[in-house]
C-alpha cells in the first residue's frame, strides 16, 4: 500500500535530530565515503539512475512507438520482436514501459517538487512565528490529514479531471499537510537553538535567521522526506492510472497498463509482468537509496 | 492531562469542520449543475430544474446551503444516490461492515507476520534470518497492492484454482464461502502494513536491545528470551502499538483499492462508484463518513498513546 500518509512518513524522521553544521565540500565527500560502503544503497543508487535515463531517453530506446498497433501480433508472448511481447492490441509492450518510467517519474518528482515548494513556506511560517498564524495553518494541515492520503488524491483527482497534470497536483497536495507538520516540528526544534537566538539577538532579518540558519539546517530532513515521497509517489501515480483517474490514453503509466492487463490475466500474463515489475522495481530502488540516504544523515536510525 | 484531552479533541473537531467545508466546496468545484445533476437525465425541462433548485436549497447562498446540508448530516441524512434513490446513509450502513472485515483480517494478517519476524530480525541483527526479514520488509513496502493482489490473482486463482477469485459471499449466508473469498483480500491489504510493523518492531527492539534496563536485566542473570520476552518486548510494544493504530486508519485508503481489484462490495468500492458514476451525494457522504473515521481513530491512537506514555502527558504537546 505505502499511499497512506503515515506510511509516507517515516517514524524515525519524527525525533529530533541534532543540526549538524555545514563545513562544505569536505562534509559532501565524508557523506558520500559513508554512503558508499553501504552496498544495498548502491545498488538502488543504480537502479534509480537507470530508471531516470530510461525515463529520459525512452524515445530513443524504444525499438516502436508506444501506440503502433501490431495487429498480426496481438497478445503475442515476451520474445523474438517484441522483447516483452504485446498487449491487447498489439502494442509492443517493452516500448510502452520505457515510455512508463517517462511518466511515473515525471508525476513523482514533480509532485514531490509541488509538495515541496508549497509546504516549505507555510512550515517556515507556523514554527518560526508561532502564535495565531501557526494555529490558522496547523488547523488546515489537520482538516487535510482528516483525510486518508489517497482518498484525498482520489477525490482531487475526480475534482479536477484525468490527466499527467492533475495526477500529479493530486499527489503534490495529498502529501502537502504531513509535510508541513514535519517541517514545522523541525522549525520549532530549530528556532530553540542558541545559533538562532543569537543571530535574531545580533539584529538579523528573520528572512536573514530563515534563510541562513534555519532553511541550510533543515536540507537533511526535506531529502529524507524527499527519499519517503517519490516511492510513494510512484506508486500513488500508478494507482490513480490504474483506477481510471489518472494518465489519460493513449499516454502508456504502468497503471493505464496494469488496468489493461487486468482484463486479459489469463490469455496474456506477460502484461501483468512487466509493467507490475517495472513499478515494484522503481520503488524498491528509491526505497534502498532512501534507506541508505537516511542512515548518511539522520545517525539515530537503525536501518 | 485532561487539559491535553480537551484540546485534543477540539482540534479533532475544528479539524472535522473544515474538512466537511472543504468536501462541500469540492463538490460543488465539479463540474456540472447540480441541480441537472441531481434531475438525472430525463428530466431536463427548465421548470423542473428550478423546481429541484428551489427544493434541494441550491437558490439558497452557500452558506446557508452548508448549514443546511451539515445539519442534515449530523442527524445521519446525507441525501439520496442519484443512481439508486437509495438513502446514502443506507448505503453506507451497509457496506462498513464488510470493509470492516477485511481490514480486520489484514490486520490479522500483518500482525501475524510483522511482530514475530521483526523480533526476530533484531534479535538475529546481522544474521541471515535478518537479512531475510529485511527483504521482506522492502519488498512490502515496495509492491503495489494492486499489483500483490493481480499476482495472487494470477498465479492461485486462474492457474491453480485453489481460491475464488474475486466477488463476495456474505458470512450470514455462507461463512465458508465468505473467508474463502477474503484470504486474498486480506493478504494483499496485509502485507505492506505487515512490512511497517515488521520494520518498527525491528527499530524498536534494536533500541530497547541497547537500553540500561535490559542490560541490568541480563546482569542479574536473567534467561536471554526473559530478557527479550518480558523487558524489551514489552517496551518495544508501546510504540509499535501506536504504529498500528494509524495504519489502522491507513488500512482504509489501501481497502479502497483492494475491494475494487477483488470486487469486493464494500466502503471502498461504494466510493470509487461513485466517483465513476459520478453520484455526487454519495460521493460527499462517502468522503465525509471517512474523515470522521480517521479523525476518530488517529484521536483515539493518540488518546491511548499519551496515556502510556507520560512524557507526552506532562509536555503537553503531542506533535
Amino acid at each position: 500500500m505505502a499511499v497512506d500518509p503515515s506510511a509516507r512518513v517515516d517514524p524515525g524522521s519524527l525525533e529530533p535530530r541534532v543540526a549538524v553544521p555545514g563545513k562544505g565540500r569536505s562534509r559532501r565527500a565524508q557523506v558520500w565515503r559513508r554512503f558508499r560502503r553501504n552496498k544495498t544503497a548502491l545498488v538502488g543508487l543504480t537502479c534509480v539512475v537507470l530508471f531516470v535515463l530510461a525515463a529520459l531517453f525512452a524515445p530513443v530506446l524504444a525499438p516502436f512507438t508506444y501506440n503502433q498497433n501490431f495487429f498480426e501480433a496481438v497478445l503475442a508472448p515476451p520474445g523474438g520482436e517484441h522483447l516483452m511481447g504485446t498487449d491487447d492490441l498489439g502494442r509492443d509492450i517493452y516500448s510502452r514501459v520505457l515510455h512508463g518510467a517517462r511518466v511515473s517519474m515525471q508525476a513523482a518528482v514533480m509532485a514531490t517538487v509541488l509538495a515541496m515548494v508549497v509546504s516549505l513556506p507555510l512550515g517556515l511560517v507556523a514554527g518560526y512565528y508561532r502564535g495565531a498564524i501557526d494555529s490558522v495553518i496547523m488547523r488546515l494541515v489537520d482538516a487535510l490529514l482528516a483525510f486518508p492520503f489517497i482518498i484525498l488524491a482520489i477525490a482531487l483527482a475526480a475534482i479536477l479531471g484525468p490527466s499527467l497534470m492533475n495526477v500529479t497536483i493530486a499527489l503534490g497536495v495529498g502529501s502537502v499537510p504531513s509535510l508541513i507538520r514535519i517541517i514545522r516540528g523541525e522549525v520549532l526544534g530549530l528556532r530553540e537553538e542558541d545559533y538562532v537566538d543569537g543571530a535574531i539577538a545580533s539584529g538579523a532579518t528573520d528572512v536573514s535567521v530563515l534563510s541562513r540558519h534555519i532553511v541550510p539546517n533543515l536540507m537533511n530532513t526535506l531529502l529524507v522526506q524527499a527519499t519517503v515521497m517519490i516511492p510513494g509517489n510512484i506508486i500513488g501515480e500508478a494507482t490513480l492510472s490504474y483506477l481510471g483517474l489518472g494518465v489519460q490514453l493513449p499516454r502508456p503509466s504502468w497503471g493505464v497498463m496494469l488496468n489493461a492487463a487486468q482484463q486479459n490475466l489469463s490469455s496474456g500474463p506477460w502484461m501483468l509482468v512487466f509493467p507490475g515489475a517495472a513499478i515494484c522495481i522503481a520503488t524498491l530502488a528509491f526505497n534502498l537509496f532512501g534507506d541508505g540516504v537516511r542512515d548518511v544523515l539522520d545517525p539515530k536510525t537503525h536501518r | 492531562m485532561t487539559r491535553y484531552l480537551l484540546r485534543r479533541t477540539l482540534h479533532a473537531l475544528i479539524a472535522l469542520f473544515l474538512a466537511t467545508v472543504m468536501v462541500f466546496i469540492g463538490i460543488r468545484a465539479l463540474p456540472g449543475d447540480p441541480a441537472i445533476a441531481l434531475a438525472g437525465e430525463e428530466a431536463l425541462n427548465p421548470e423542473m430544474i428550478e423546481a429541484i433548485r428551489q427544493r434541494y436549497g441550491l437558490d439558497q447562498p452557500p452558506p446557508v446551503q452548508y448549514w443546511r446540508w451539515i445539519g442534515q448530516a449530523v442527524q445521519g441524512d446525507f441525501g439520496r444516490s442519484i443512481r439508486t434513490g437509495l438513502p446514502v446513509s443506507a448505503l453506507i450502513v451497509s457496506r462498513i461492515p464488510i470493509t470492516i472485515q477485511l481490514t480486520m483480517l489484514s490486520l490479522l494478517v500483518a500482525v501475524t507476520i510483522g511482530m514475530p519476524a521483526g523480533v526476530i530480525s533484531a534479535v538475529r541483527r546481522g544474521k541471515p534470518a535478518d537479512y531475510l526479514a529485511n527483504g521482506f520488509g522492502l519488498a512490502g513496502l515496495s509492491i503495489p497492492n494492486f499489483v500483490l493482489g493481480m499476482a495472487l490473482i494470477i498465479t492461485l486463482t486462474v492457474d491453480r484454482n485453489w481460491f475464488p477469485s474475486s466477488g463476495y459471499t456474505s458470512f450470514a449466508v455462507d461463512p465458508v464461502d465468505n473467508l474463502m473469498r477474503m484470504v486474498l483480500p486480506a493478504i494483499t491489504l496485509g502485507t505492506s502494513m505487515s512490512a511497517i510493523i515488521m520494520r518498527q518492531m525491528r527499530s524498536s527492539m534494536l533500541d530497547a536491545l541497547t537500553a540500561d534496563y535490559v542490560r541490568t536485566a541480563r546482569s542479574k542473570g536473567l534467561s536471554e528470551w526473559s530478557v527479550i520476552g518480558s523487558h524489551a518486548l514489552r517496551n518495544s510494544l508501546i510504540t509499535v502499538t501506536t504504529v498500528i493504530g494509524l495504519q489502522l486508519a491507513g488500512l482504509l485508503s489501501g481497502a479502497v483499492i483492494t475491494e475494487q481489484i477483488f470486487l469486493i462490495p464494500g466502503f471502498g468500492k461504494l466510493l470509487l462508484d461513485s466517483v465513476f458514476q459520478r453520484d455526487y451525494p454519495v460521493l460527499q457522504g462517502v468522503v465525509v463518513i471517512a474523515a470522521v473515521a480517521y479523525v476518530s481513530i488517529n484521536l483515539l491512537v493518540d488518546i491511548t498513546y499519551s496515556l502510556l506514555n507520560p512524557r507526552i502527558r506532562v509536555s503537553g504537546t503531542g506533535v
